[in-house]
């Protein structure tokens, strides 16, 4: 691949996007209507990752009020998210 | 049986079962367990987390678990898997959960953790981010 070979910046695969994105706010998308948006400081193979000031949306169904859709929003200072509960990583600009 | 009795026996098991399996293709035994060797610990090298988790070994931690139940506790130790184990634990919403009430160190799964929240003060997120890039190089020259 000719891209691998120049220089560490190079997209070859697929992590290397979330490599680019280090010690930048990232978008999480997560397994059980969650979403994270915090500042990416570390990741491995398994998309494990540890994020900073962390908001947290929670999406629930509201039984009580006609099914409508409710968010729960919690904050954290410094966050491990294990990988096989992650779908989408994306940097916001 | 002794330590070292135990190691021969478990070598020679694997010695043999390389040479089962070694009947199907060309390449003898030992090269085969060398190589089986040398990949073991090639992925044992990559296990950035595992460290990670070391190094918060007696703080503070709260970690949620996939069924929603959040416990509260000391981080004692870590393995591979990320399985951990708490010490002196509480669970943060005990009137919806009362079962642990009784309980005071737990092993936790690694599987079923959701989220592990740190104690910002003792994560270095400069060489956490230095970690990460060493790891994704030695990564990419594993799959070179």
């Amino acid at each position: 691949m000719a891209d691998t070979e120049n220089g560490t910046s190079a997209v070859a695969e697929p992590l290397d996007l979330v490599r680019l994105s280090l010690d930048e706010v990232v978008f999480v998308k997560l397994r059980g209507d969650r979403e994270l948006r915090g500042r990416l400081h570390a990741y491995d193979s398994h998309c494990n990752l540890v994020l900073g000031e962390v908001e947290e949306t929670i999406y629930v169904v509201d039984e009580d009020d006609d099914d409508t859709i409710r968010t729960v929003k919690k904050n954290s200072e410094m966050l491990f998210v294990r990988g096989d509960s992650v779908v989408i990583i994306a940097t916001t600009t | 049986m002794t330590a070292k009795t135990r190691r021969h026996l478990t070598l020679k098991f694997i010695a043999k079962t390389l040479q089962t399996r070694a009947s199907k293709s060309p390449s003898p035994p030992l090269i085969r367990f060398r190589h089986n060797l040398n990949r073991a610990y090639r992925t044992s090298a990559t296990m950035l987390f595992f460290s990670f988790f070391k190094t918060l070994v007696d703080h503070e931690v709260t970690i949620e678990l996939k069924n929603d139940l959040s416990i509260r506790g000391t981080l004692k130790s870590v393995d591979q898997f990320l399985n951990i184990k708490l010490d002196e634990i509480q669970v943060v919403d005990e009137v919806k959960y009362p079962h642990l009430s009784a309980v005071k160190n737990v092993f936790i799964r690694g599987s079923v953790v959701r989220y592990v929240h740190l104690p910002a003060n003792a994560v270095d997120t400069a060489l956490l981010e230095d970690a990460t890039r060493r790891e994704a190089a030695a990564q990419a020259n594993k799959a070179k």
